[in-house]
């Protein structure tokens, strides 16, 4: 037996308990993989994400709650409000520890609260409780009072102001500032009226068989050696910034180039050396890598967690800002409102674009690429759903559309590109195109194999089709990872085998490695299907136009523009590779194969 | 976590010999173990002797204990309390040498270091700093 899944009816406050099906487990792991699989068999692919039938399934993988390093991440699958599709994010920090310790391996939230609600879940079972008092406050405040009101010893889940006034990309955040951002599923669960969970748990988790500890002993051996995980420790993500610019990948202002000037001022050395306070790691991981900063603005200090590498592109890259403070502020406001902060980020740049144009002309006050204070201005307007700000809540392919001008907007099915440039690494710009919850770098990381570990810096620039294999494979690995609640930063430590001598120790259930991966593959094919379903297909897999037509202009890919006739080909060899036939949908043969019929 | 699985061999937070507060402020964490008192208040407290020092450590006999929770209301500090099963006591032993949290902690903050080492390398610390001062 692996773990309990609690069902939450918010409509009338009612909890039922339910175990965990072997044979799901089996298919589909726990984390990412079970959301799915609920969402696939319970929330029908037409309906609108806000309405009351949809869900939000939060989901552990079957390592949090242990010592297994990196393995108590907390993912969510809902059907996105940004996107339309299904999305699956995850986010760090403690809670998902808590919550398995709790007893509860997954909480299926259905329904709608009229009033504001919050769940307080512990071994003897879940109450609801009051949430009034939570009502507008940040993310750090609800994370406080939430603790305040149940036990001090508790972890929490909450979302920010903007998950209650339904931003469509407004995030959840364990801890009050480990953000799962993606997607907007902070906003399905404001309209659900939900503002936070809050869990305490006092179980044991007693492995099956006790050579868990050998497994445990090689995982923190390979760590200790890592030269990655001393970088990490170093500098968080934020080390990326040099390299992905020196790889001329930063997609710059909007899009518009894909190599910053200046971005030593917002690298990761400069972050230590001006702003760094401490560093901090989430439960069960000794890789710490989240930075915590301390700004001073106006006469006032902040204590900030963060930025990531994320962040620094999306408020300094995306928006030309240079200046290290405001960035690091408005990854604070973005995580203090409860705003995902790649997408914010992105869509305060596509203000600044349009207003550059002079398309938008009603702003009170200017907004050029590279200014600090207007970003924070607009941050402020977005976090109170004033003025321009109601429409930067939506996310920047509504806003670009109510101008008329939805080419503006750097978003694969709606949802923004992240820091990588396909002009740069064109394997991410496939990654980007099919991927089932819009524009994500987690999905398909083809970085590691174009940038990191490639001998021929020009290899980034090649349209090859073993770039093709490299994609899915990130893909589908990267599925089981979320599946198995794994970080990505430590994901790459273990390796299938590993996983599946953990599970057989820790939970006496053999899952073979390659089985395993053909679960991620499951997964994987399980989300397209559904997006199908909801009606999406190949015209969707695409980019910007702006990726196709405007060439770099500066930086180590000058002039290269993604070639449209080669994009089509590779997306071709894709879902050739997938089992797909050219339209993108799945063949019989692949879903009998994988036993999804 | 490491804690209570190498001492107990099942994962659990709240039966972990270190325990780790968290401050009023952001980030702010104030781990708790056990400081092996020379005179022990749980030893002295305790009826039926199940707290005893034993070289290095104070060590805790389970079969002795009674649970009378003396040690918990004697200890200034709060370093030992009972297991959520309420069934015996939680105290660090250093797991006979050999810890467990040291084993797992990348940042090094937890050392394990004999007394006599400690002064030591203090002692050398503050030569080194008084030479440095003088420079």
């Amino acid at each position: 037996m692996i773990g309990k899944i609690l069902r939450v009816n918010l409509s009338d406050r009612t909890t039922k308990v339910e175990e965990i099906d072997e044979v799901a487990f089996k298919n589909f792991l726990l984390g990412r993989g079970i959301g799915d699989y609920i969402l696939y068999n319970e929330v029908k692919p037409e309906i609108d994400p806000f309405a009351p039938e949809n869900k939000v399934v939060v989901a552990l993988g079957p390592f949090a709650g242990t010592a297994i390093p990196g393995g108590a991440r907390v993912a969510m699958v809902s059907k996105s409000p940004l996107t339309g599709s299904i999305t699956s994010t995850n986010a760090g920090g403690h809670f998902g520890m808590e919550l398995a310790l709790a007893g509860y391996h997954v909480i299926v939230i259905e329904g709608e609260s009229k009033e504001p609600l919050a769940l307080f879940v512990r071994n003897e079972g879940a109450v609801f409780l009051d949430a009034s008092e939570l009502w507008g406050k940040s993310t750090s405040e609800s994370d406080e009072l939430l603790r305040n009101m149940t036990d001090s010893r508790c972890r929490t889940l909450v979302i920010g102001p903007a998950g209650e006034f339904r931003s469509r990309i407004a995030g959840v955040f364990a801890d009050g500032h480990r953000a799962a951002g993606r997607g907007g599923v902070g906003g399905v669960l404001g309209k659900k009226g939900l503002k936070g969970i809050a869990a305490l748990g006092k179980t044991h988790i007693v492995p099956e068989n006790k050579d868990v500890k050998e497994s445990i002993s090689k995982v923190y051996e390979c760590l200790r050696k890592s030269e990655g995980v001393k970088r990490f420790r170093n500098f968080g993500t934020t080390g990326n910034v040099r390299t992905i610019n020196n790889a001329g990948s930063f997609p710059t202002r909007n899009c518009r180039d894909s190599y910053m000037d200046g971005f030593e001022s917002i690298n990761g050395t400069e972050v230590n050396r001006q702003y760094l306070f401490r560093v901090g790691s989430c439960a069960q991981c000794p890789v710490s890598c989240n930075r915590v900063c301390k700004v001073e603005y106006e006469g006032k200090t902040y204590i900030v967690s963060g930025p990531e590498y994320e962040t620094l592109w999306a408020f300094g890259g995306a928006t030309g800002v240079s200046d290290l403070r405001y960035v690091i502020l408005a990854h604070h406001l973005a995580n203090e409102y409860g705003f995902d902060g790649i997408s914010l980020g992105a869509t305060v740049a596509c203000v600044m674009d349009l207003f550059e144009d002079g398309i938008l002309r009603n702003l009170p006050f200017e907004s050029p690429f590279g200014d600090g204070e207007a970003m924070l201005k607009l941050i402020h307007l977005a976090g109170r759903n004033e003025g321009i700000g109601s429409l930067i809540k939506e996310g920047s392919y509504r806003l670009a559309e109510f101008y008329g001008h939805p080419e503006y907007s750097m978003s694969v099915k709606k949802q923004e590109f992240p820091a990588y440039d396909p002009r740069g690494i064109k394997g991410m710009g496939i990654g980007y195109a099919t991927s089932t919850r819009g524009a994500c770098h987690l999905r398909g990381f083809n970085t590691s194999q174009e940038v990191y570990s490639a001998t021929d810096p020009a290899y980034r620039l090649k349209y090859s089709d073993e770039k093709m294999d490299f994609l899915i494979t990130n893909q589908n690995m990267r599925a089981v990872e979320d599946s198995l609640g794994i970080c990505a930063f430590v994901g790459g430590y273990y390796g299938l085998d590993l996983f599946s001598e953990i599970i057989y120790n820790l939970w006496g259930i053999f899952v073979p490695s390659e089985e395993l991966y053909k679960c991620g593959e499951r997964v994987w094919n399980l989300e397209t299907l559904y997006n199908r379903k909801a009606g999406f297909g190949r015209k969707d897999d695409t980019l910007p136009n702006r990726i196709f037509e405007l060439p770099a202009s500066t930086g180590p890919s000058r002039g290269e523009a993604y070639d449209r006739n080669e994009f089509e080909r590779l997306l071709s060899v894709y879902y050739r590779k997938r089992g797909w036939d050219e339209e993108g949908n799945i063949l019989p043969s692949t879903l009998e194969r994988l036993g999804l019929q | 976590m490491a804690c209570s699985f190498g001492r107990f061999g099942y994962f659990s937070a709240f039966d972990s010999a270190i325990r780790i507060v968290r401050g009023a402020m952001f980030f702010e964490y104030f781990p708790q173990v056990c400081t092996q008192c020379v005179d022990a208040f749980c030893a002295r407290a305790c009826p039926t002797g199940a707290f005893q020092r034993k070289g290095n450590i104070v060590d805790y006999n389970k079969l002795r204990c009674i649970l009378c929770r003396q040690c918990l209301l004697a200890c200034p500090w709060g370093f030992i309390y009972p297991d959520i099963d309420l069934q015996y006591m939680i105290k660090c032993d250093l797991c006979g040498g050999d810890p467990e949290c040291v084993r797992v902690c990348f940042n090094d903050a937890i050392e394990y270091v004999e007394v006599a080492d400690v002064s030591n390398t203090k002692y050398r610390g503050n030569v080194a700093r008084a030479k440095g001062e003088r420079k």
